[in-house]
């Protein structure tokens, strides 16, 4: 198994065993999927296709954002309030893989529980509405493979000045970051329900957006410094 | 082994460490020793490549360990920190610094360690549930996972009950005998250092103030000393006045129960028995006096001090 793998194995079975974020998790993935899902069919104009998709294109994503950031603190700023990570920088594995593997494993967890999120939504709107719904073909490449992606631009991203940051800039960005995701997570779901008409075009413009800056995120992890990782550990 | 060359590390404005230089060999047990703040954690992790020199260069088997996986790989490390997830198991630790290490035949060795240090029945509870001297056991443990030819250690035994300090003392010091391991031990506990070590290196305020034997380090400042340990403790006092009376004595102190005398050459300790058996005194035990490591550290920090 690559170190990669490694890190990222034993970072799920961390967030796993930490019950009550995984509880919240799988909550908040069930409430938005349900709350949202009951929008659907209300409004008049777009079909119920075409509502369920957009949903999904919205809550899908905005969901695993907020997902990923909630367990990004968990992984990465965790290891330095504890401390271990002065001993992990010891061993043998490089510092983008350390990188590579937690984001991996926050952008895997996230992912599951927004993807869950849209078969709550897709099937809560079926029973309601009474019909079978599937929602378009873009959209499940979306859901499938660009919101991992997004995720993972985030959790990288957010990781990423984690390792870098004091304890107090993290604060400071958690706080500040706190409220956009999630007015995202909230605003979003309202705004798509029924309003937008996710096409290949949108999904193909947020993947290779997303598909750049994941690239440029995995080039920059080789320029962490381990330096600058170990004179920000709290005291 | 392990080589410090003109190591130089500043922080901004502040020398952390100042032109260090020493080298530690193969088998040899070797003590870092210093106050608060004088730079040996600082060394431990420029030795790992966490920190980049100022100047001079600090390698582990020929190795910059920053740069080359291969050199982390045949080191083991317990810092002050102890490198352990609380929220996971003994064993979900072991078992993930085994498989980044590359350890063979993992769950064998886990559980061998983990019977060796008393922890087997404790392996499947979380680490945040251990006492302090738990983890520094388990912490000690995952460096050994690996089987490394050279241990780092930063206050191996801190927080460890007796008997618990005493199987870490024999444990490095059979692993350095018999499995040629290097151990490079900072710490704060002298008697410790002293029981282990060969060879000692005090640090203060970032430069190296001695780099030497500990016996060359404890040899007597006075050869013409001698401490006694009389049969009867509360005779010092007599003994010492019975002794300021004889000829080329220069010199009679009391310490504790000892009693310390010193002579204008080192011929006539055979009329120190014999005028205290006049006396009545009976002397259990005469032996040259050689200074604690204590004494040796309290000296160079004090000297140092007063320099400043």
């Amino acid at each position: 198994m690559s170190n990669v793998l490694i890190v990222a194995r034993k970072e799920i079975r961390q967030m796993i065993g930490n019950r009550a974020t995984l509880f919240t998790g799988i909550a908040m993935a069930v409430f938005f999927g349900v709350m949202y899902a009951l929008r659907i069919g209300q409004e008049g104009g777009l079909p119920i296709e075409t509502s369920l998709g957009s949903l999904m294109f919205f809550l899908t994503t905005t969901l695993g954002v907020f997902m990923g950031y909630t367990f990004t603190g968990q992984v990465f700023l965790r290891e330095k309030m504890d401390g271990v990570v002065e001993t992990l920088l010891c061993s043998p594995v490089t510092i983008r893989e350390i990188w590579l593997g937690k984001t991996l494993a926050v952008t895997a967890l996230a992912d599951v529980l927004a993807v869950a999120c849209a078969l709550i939504t897709a099937i809560v709107a079926g029973l309601r509405n009474d019909v079978v719904t599937i929602p378009p073909a873009a959209i499940f490449v979306h859901v499938l493979v660009v919101v991992p992606m997004v995720i993972g631009c985030f959790v990288g991203a957010l990781g990423y000045a984690q390792l870098l940051l004091g304890m107090r800039e993290n604060r400071i960005i958690g706080l500040v970051l706190f409220i956009p995701v999630f007015a995202g997570l909230y605003g979003l779901g309202y705004a798509g329900t029924g309003t937008f008409d996710a096409s290949w075009l949108q999904v193909g413009i947020v993947g290779l957006a997303a598909a750049v800056v994941l690239a440029v995120l995995v080039n920059l992890s080789q320029r962490l410094s381990k330096e600058r990782i170990v004179t920000t550990l709290p005291e | 082994m392990l080589e410090v060359n003109g190591l130089t590390k500043r922080f901004g404005e502040r020398t952390a460490l100042d032109n260090v230089t020493f080298a530690v060999g193969q088998r040899e047990v070797f003590g870092y020793l210093g106050p608060n703040g004088s730079g040996k954690t600082t060394t431990m992790r420029l030795l790992m490549g966490l920190l980049k020199p100022t100047s001079g260069e600090a390698l582990v088997f020929g190795q910059r360990a920053g740069d080359n996986v291969e050199a982390r790989r045949r080191v083991g490390i317990l810092l002050e920190a102890d490198g352990l997830y609380p929220r996971l198991s003994a064993y979900d630790n072991l078992d993930y610094f085994g498989r980044l290490y590359g350890v063979r035949e993992l769950d064998t060795r886990i559980s061998q360690l983990l019977n060796f240090a008393g922890l087997a029945d404790r392996k499947n509870d979380s680490v945040g549930t251990f006492s302090r001297g738990m983890r520094r056991k388990l912490g000690l443990v995952r460096a050994l996972l690996h089987s490394p030819d050279m241990l780092l250690l930063d206050e191996p035994s801190a927080g460890l009950d007796p008997e618990s300090q005493k199987m870490v003392r024999e444990l490095i010091l059979s692993l350095s005998e018999q499995a040629g391991l290097t151990v490079f031990l900072s710490s704060h506990d002298l008697d410790e250092v002293q029981r282990l070590c060969g060879r000692v290196a005090v640090l203060q305020r970032g430069k190296l103030r001695v780099c030497d034997t500990l016996k060359a380090l404890q040899s007597p400042a006075q050869p013409n000393q001698v401490e006694l340990v009389l049969a009867d403790d509360s005779k010092s006092a007599d003994a010492a006045s019975v002794l300021q009376g004889l000829a080329d004595i220069t010199d009679v102190s009391v310490e504790g129960t000892a009693v310390r005398v010193s002579m204008k050459d080192g011929k006539g300790f055979a009329r120190i028995t014999a005028a205290l058996e006049d006396a009545g005194i009976v002397v259990e035990e005469m032996r040259r006096s050689r200074r604690s490591l204590e004494d040796v550290y309290l000296d160079i920090v004090r000297q140092e001090a007063s320099h400043e």
